[in-house]
């Protein structure tokens, strides 16, 4: 769908009118990962990340959107069990953004 | 009277003798509509005493939203508009000019609002009387824009402006503009037509997209440059539909109520060699002086232009096509160059002589004498007049 040939009138915007840039070249060589038995379900880094990075599901935390993180650390400053922790870029992580072989 | 009146037997009991304002809030009455947002202010103040009248006695639905300015009003008017009600405003003057930053934003977010106007002089000095200063003042917001000559005509497109602003390819504020004062508080017989016939003409609101459905919106968002081009060229676009829709609207008007309205109405114009472009409400009084004037043998006419915006100048230029020498009145200033309605004419005609007069400043009277002696003026070679004549001031003495 490309704009602006598809201006609704007053220029309206529904969901998926267009697709989410990819902001993962914001990152510098560091990407945020969670030690999934330290985290308490709270939703904090949900609720204090600026760029809707943190996926929830059913109410509970379900892993990073890393095309959209721009590595700002917000959720490891906000984490109050320090379950999120930065770690290189090349660095393994579960479907969950969960720590290599790291189970619940 | 207009011909309509005598062409075909009017049923009188439709007849009321009603002020402009009463007739603009008898429309608004059998339009129902769901949302009123607005503010006070002299002349559009019998608007509101009225329709508030209606409310009171349950004879509408409408909530009134008592608003703290007009440019609260107007926002309310907007976020109601593409919430998904029907939405009614009206104001005049300083009103209009508060309100005018969000005129703007209804005709860019494509809100359906229809506001009414009671034309009235702008301060300073302050001053409570008719002129379009205020109506010129919204010009280029993007509104559709009616200056009406009666109370019937001020009833009429209040009823179409609602067809019109809501039309799917139009959604555009439609500013209907009664002269402050000589319409909105004089009365005049008034043909009200049934109340279920109005609401079947205008149908439940047909916004398309309102925000109080099932599919989440941005309104209002952000536009940079690569965007903000097209969206407003978008929005020319739409006003310029209205030329396009206008006429099937207007139609099925007359079917309903055998009044035929076009952008302009041109008066004794078959074979005019001097002629008057006029708005509002001394259509009257030109008209009749055009026919004093023909009584005497002088070949003039006048044309009265209506639709302000989007303005009918293929239809203006057809009429005066053959017209050696025209003035145009403006009740509304553009100090330090032309007035709106002069540059408008311009644009549109190739006449050798086309005029400039501006009349009715904060209400000053135009006579029939006033008329006549631009009309003498028009006689005169071009090289001998200022460029432009405020007719009725202190001016016509002084040329007398």
């Amino acid at each position: 769908m490309s704009f602006p040939e598809t201006i609704r009138p007053g220029a309206l915007i529904r969901p998926d009118d267009q697709p989410n840039p990819d902001m993962s070249g914001w990152r510098v060589d560091r990407k945020p990962a969670v030690q999934r038995s330290l985290c308490v379900d709270c939703l904090l880094c949900w609720a204090f990340c600026p760029d809707a990075a943190v996926v929830v599901q059913s109410g509970h935390f379900a892993g990073f959107h890393y095309p959209a993180c721009k590595g700002c650390e917000i959720c490891v400053a906000t984490c109050p069990t320090h379950a999120i922790s930065m770690v290189p870029e090349a660095t393994p992580v579960g479907p969950q953004g969960e720590m290599g072989g790291e189970r619940r | 009277m207009t011909s309509w009146f005598t062409e075909k037997p009017r049923d009188l009991r439709r007849f009321h003798v009603l002020t402009g304002g009463q007739a603009v809030a008898e429309a608004l009455r059998q339009i129902d509509p769901d949302v009123f947002p607005v503010y006070p202010i002299t002349p559009q103040t019998p608007i509101i005493e009225a329709f508030a009248q209606c409310v009171a006695d349950g004879r509408s639905h409408a909530r009134i939203l008592t608003a703290e300015s007009e440019h609260s009003a107007m926002s309310a008017a907007v976020g109601a508009a593409l919430a998904g009600a029907r939405t009614i405003t009206a104001t005049a003057s300083q009103g209009l000019a508060y309100m005018i930053e969000i005129v703007y934003l209804a005709a860019s977010l494509r809100a359906p609002v229809v506001i009414a106007v009671g034309n009235r002089a702008l301060s300073g000095p302050i001053n409570i009387h008719g002129d379009h200063s205020d109506g010129m003042l919204a010009r280029d917001s993007g509104a559709v824009q009616v200056y009406v000559t009666t109370a019937q005509e001020a009833y009429d497109w209040m009823v179409m402006g609602v067809k019109l602003a809501e039309h799917g390819e139009v959604l555009l504020p439609v500013m209907v503009g009664l002269d402050g004062f000589t319409l909105t508080h004089s009365a005049e017989p008034v043909e009200i037509l049934e109340d279920d016939a109005v609401r079947e003409f205008v149908g439940p609101y047909a916004y398309p997209y309102p925000l109080l459905s099932e599919v989440p919106g941005t309104y209002g968002a952000f536009a940079m440059p690569e965007h903000y081009f097209e969206i407003k060229r978008q929005q020319i676009a739409a006003l310029d539909r209205v030329g396009t829709v206008l006429p099937a609207i207007t139609h099925a008007f007359a079917e309903l109520s055998g009044r035929d309205y076009a952008p302009l109405e041109a008066y004794r114009m078959e074979d005019a060699e001097r002629a008057m472009v006029i708005m509002g409400s001394h259509h009257g009084t030109a008209q009749e002086t055009v026919d004093m004037l023909r009584a005497r043998g002088q070949k003039v006419g006048v044309v009265t232009v209506r639709l302000f915006r989007p303005f009918p100048r293929h239809e203006l230029a057809e009429q005066l096509r053959s017209v050696q020498a025209i003035a145009v009145f403006d009740r509304a200033s553009t100090p330090g160059s032309f007035p709106p309605l002069y540059l408008e004419t311009r644009a549109a005609v190739r006449s050798p002589r086309v005029d400039s007069i501006i009349y009715g400043l904060g209400g000053r009277d135009l006579t029939p004498d006033d008329v006549i002696q631009v009309f003498e003026r028009l006689k005169r070679p071009a090289v001998d007049t200022e460029p432009i004549f405020y007719a009725g001031s202190d001016e016509t003495e002084k040329e007398r």
